[in-house]
């Protein structure tokens, strides 16, 4: 079996009274794309400040194999932290501000420069390395600060909210900087707020509630695990008697949309083939599959309705 | 990467943040003319050079010479004597001298006179002169009659010359420079990067003891650059003083002593070490070092250096002594001893190893208090939070 990266097992921290994570465990493994959701408070910085050993866990262990072998402690060159508070040395200029963190992360000077022309160059800033990081627009800041997170070639890149403030190009641009991350070799563990970002990046989703995971999978396994894998719009010539539709088996729920269409979500195998059967009495002018987005299952799975789920252990 | 990689990193780049050539250049010149400029008013203060002086009744004192001194006595009659005022107030002459039968003497001028005791001195000298030649007395028998008694003094605890004293007044308010420095940056570096929210990214990726030794040694290292820069503008100011004004400034014996301005120096620079290592966690605490109240700590380290230029009157009382061993004082008082008195080397080795010992507490202290500090934006933590930070972390 092939070594996580990091391997969290049964951790807990606690502030004071306030208990931010409740016996976590989670994985992380080489080539992943890993997102960690939760609402406000849910205690996704917590544990991933612990993952980069800037917090240290009250109870449970961390292990990593960032260098391929297992190790209790963590090795700050290789991983890269673009934390949720982010600032820069507004008055140095660009280049230095980034040679400067990937020194302290242990690439050697030299190196350092000259990843920072390459990555500089690659996001058209090429001509402003001279310049003081303040001078900037805010959205280049974001970039400049992204880089200084990911200069010195980390195994593991942990990101904290990275699409937190942008604006949707923008959104779209670090998207795609996040997958040229993880093609050049990076594993990323990332936490978002931004649910149909986290749809299509990540590999695999961990939701977490109160501290307390409420299970981690890909989306596909989100979707079997609620049981909510369809959802169907239909458009008939006749207004239907929602009552019997309801009660087709497999049937979750029926709504009528202010165009007049129907949203039917259907739950568990053969729901499907039921509710044709059903519908074939009626002219259907349109019919339209659509799957259940992973922000509706995260309301679902944060709003209450855990004690429905099945949680992988 | 090793820890002490690490630290030179910071050290580093705290010290290229603040220490720029052309500020540099900038500040010497500045100090310079600083310098030049106060030599210059202090002169002017003194008086013009050459005073130009009228006289009526220089019969009444015929020794007083044409050129005294500084002045240049243009003797007239008391009919003009009007007319000679007016010159003085219009500021022709310097001064109308009326002499009287008697040794006595008037002076008019437009506001009492900066030169007025050197005019003194030379009516005096005159005067004496004059009776003198009234006299039997010759100037050879009055020298013999006021001459001191030929008494040798053996000093057995010589006090400081004008030059020991000077340079431990110099040296302190270097010493000074360097606070100044170093606290005005340690607060902009810290308080910076708190308000711009650094201190993540920087913690995650090394220890914050890591990060607060390299601070330290930096700003450290800032200050040194400050105060050789203060003593690049005063050698310039001597030099060019002396070149203006044959101004020439008295050097302490001590600076044939080589091996006491190490000593001096290595006191300094441990004392800016433990003082900077103080000041990074107080910063740490801060939000806005403009308004919180924790600021006054700033005045701990100036305090501590107040010993030091009393101790100057009397370097080897006891309680001066007691000072220049114990630190945080020694830093100051120690140095300012060395450059005045003979010290022995044994005080000299244990201020050196109370103030290192003292300096790594407050280094490791530090480190704790910087490591939770950095981390908590938004509010200041309470004392109590920071005993608590001592204990557990």
């Amino acid at each position: 079996m092939a070594l996580p990266l990091v391997g969290v097992d049964s951790v807990s921290k606690t502030f004071g009274r306030v208990r931010a994570v409740e016996a976590f465990s989670m994985e992380v493994g080489a080539g992943e794309l890993v997102a960690l959701v939760g609402p406000n408070g849910a205690g996704k910085t917590t544990m991933l400040r612990m993952i980069i050993g800037m917090l240290r866990p009250d109870s449970g262990r961390i292990a990593y194999g960032l260098d391929g072998s297992p190790s209790e402690s963590v090795d700050s060159g290789r991983i890269g932290y673009l934390p949720e508070e982010r600032g820069l040395y507004t008055d140095v200029p660009v280049r230095r501000v980034l040679i400067y963190f990937a020194a302290l992360r242990g690439m050697g000077r030299p190196e350092a420069a000259r990843q920072a022309s390459h990555w500089l160059d690659r996001l058209d800033l090429g001509d402003r390395a001279g310049e003081p990081v303040g001078s900037l627009s805010k959205g280049n800041q974001q970039k400049v600060q992204f880089l200084s997170a990911i200069l010195h070639r980390p195994v593991l890149a942990v990101l904290d909210e990275p699409f937190s403030g942008l604006d949707p190009l923008n959104q779209e641009f670090f998207l795609d900087l996040i997958r040229e991350l993880r093609a050049s070799g990076t594993t990323v563990l990332f936490s978002a707020h931004q649910m149909q970002l986290v749809e299509r990046l990540a590999d695999r989703v961990i939701v977490i509630r109160e501290g307390e995971s409420l299970g981690q999978g890909t989306l596909e396994d989100w979707r079997r695990r609620w049981r909510t894998g369809l959802r169907l719009r239909l458009r008939l010539r006749e207004t239907p008697d929602l009552a019997p539709l309801r009660s087709t088996p497999g049937v979750r729920d029926v709504q009528e949309t202010p165009e007049g269409d129907l949203e039917v979500a259907l739950e568990g195998d053969g729901a499907l083939g039921h509710l044709l059967q059903d519908i074939s009495r009626y002219h259907i002018l349109e019919l339209r599959t659509e799957e259940v987005t992973l922000h509706e299952i995260y309301l679902r799975a944060v709003g209450g309705e855990a004690g429905t789920m099945e949680v992988e252990a | 990467m090793s820890q002490a990689r690490s630290v030179a990193e910071v050290a580093r780049w705290e010290f290229l943040r603040y220490v720029k050539p052309k500020q540099q250049v900038l500040s010497l010149i500045l100090t310079f003319g600083f310098l030049m400029g106060g030599t210059y008013i202090a002169r002017l203060a003194g008086g013009p050079s050459e005073v130009d002086l009228a006289v009526i009744g220089g019969e009444h004192l015929p020794t007083l010479s044409d050129g005294a001194g500084r002045f240049r006595m243009a003797h007239s009659s008391s009919q003009h004597e009007n007319r000679l005022r007016q010159e003085v107030e219009e500021r022709k002459l310097g001064g109308l001298l009326l002499l009287r039968p008697g040794g006595q003497g008037q002076l008019y001028a437009r506001q009492d006179p900066p030169w007025r005791a050197d005019l003194e001195r030379e009516l005096h000298a005159a005067s004496v002169m004059h009776r003198l030649a009234e006299s039997a007395v010759s100037p050879q028998e009055l020298a013999a009659l006021n001459a001191p008694f030929p008494l040798d003094v053996m000093e057995i605890a010589p006090r400081a010359g004008r030059g020991e004293r000077i340079a431990a007044i110099v040296a302190l308010s270097l010493v000074l420079v360097g606070l100044f420095t170093g606290i005005g940056y340690i607060f902009a570096s810290v308080t910076g990067e708190k308000q711009n929210r650094l201190s993540e990214q920087v913690v995650s990726a090394i220890p914050a003891q890591t990060w607060i030794d390299g601070k330290i040694l930096g700003l450290s290292a800032v200050s040194m650059v400050a105060v050789l820069n203060t003593v690049a503008a005063g050698l310039l100011y001597l030099a060019v003083s002396r070149g203006i004004w044959g101004t020439v400034i008295p050097l302490p014996t001590t600076v044939e002593r080589a091996e006491l301005l190490v000593a001096a120096l290595l006191l300094i620079l441990l004392g800016y070490l433990f003082w900077f290592a103080f000041l990074t966690a107080v910063a740490a605490l801060m939000e806005d070092p403009h308004t919180s109240t924790r600021n006054q700590f700033i005045f701990l380290p100036i305090l501590s250096t107040v010993p030091a230029f009393i101790a100057l009157t009397d370097p080897t009382a006891a309680w001066v002594r007691a000072l220049g061993l114990l630190p945080p004082t020694s830093a100051a008082v120690m140095p300012a001893r060395l450059l005045i008195t003979e010290v022995p080397w044994w005080e000299v080795g244990l201020a050196s190893v109370l103030l290192v010992a003292l300096g790594l507490v407050v280094r490791r202290g530090a480190g704790k208090i910087f490591r939770l500090g950095m981390l908590m934006y938004g509010k200041e933590p309470s004392w109590g939070e920071v005993r608590k930070w001592l204990r557990e972390a």
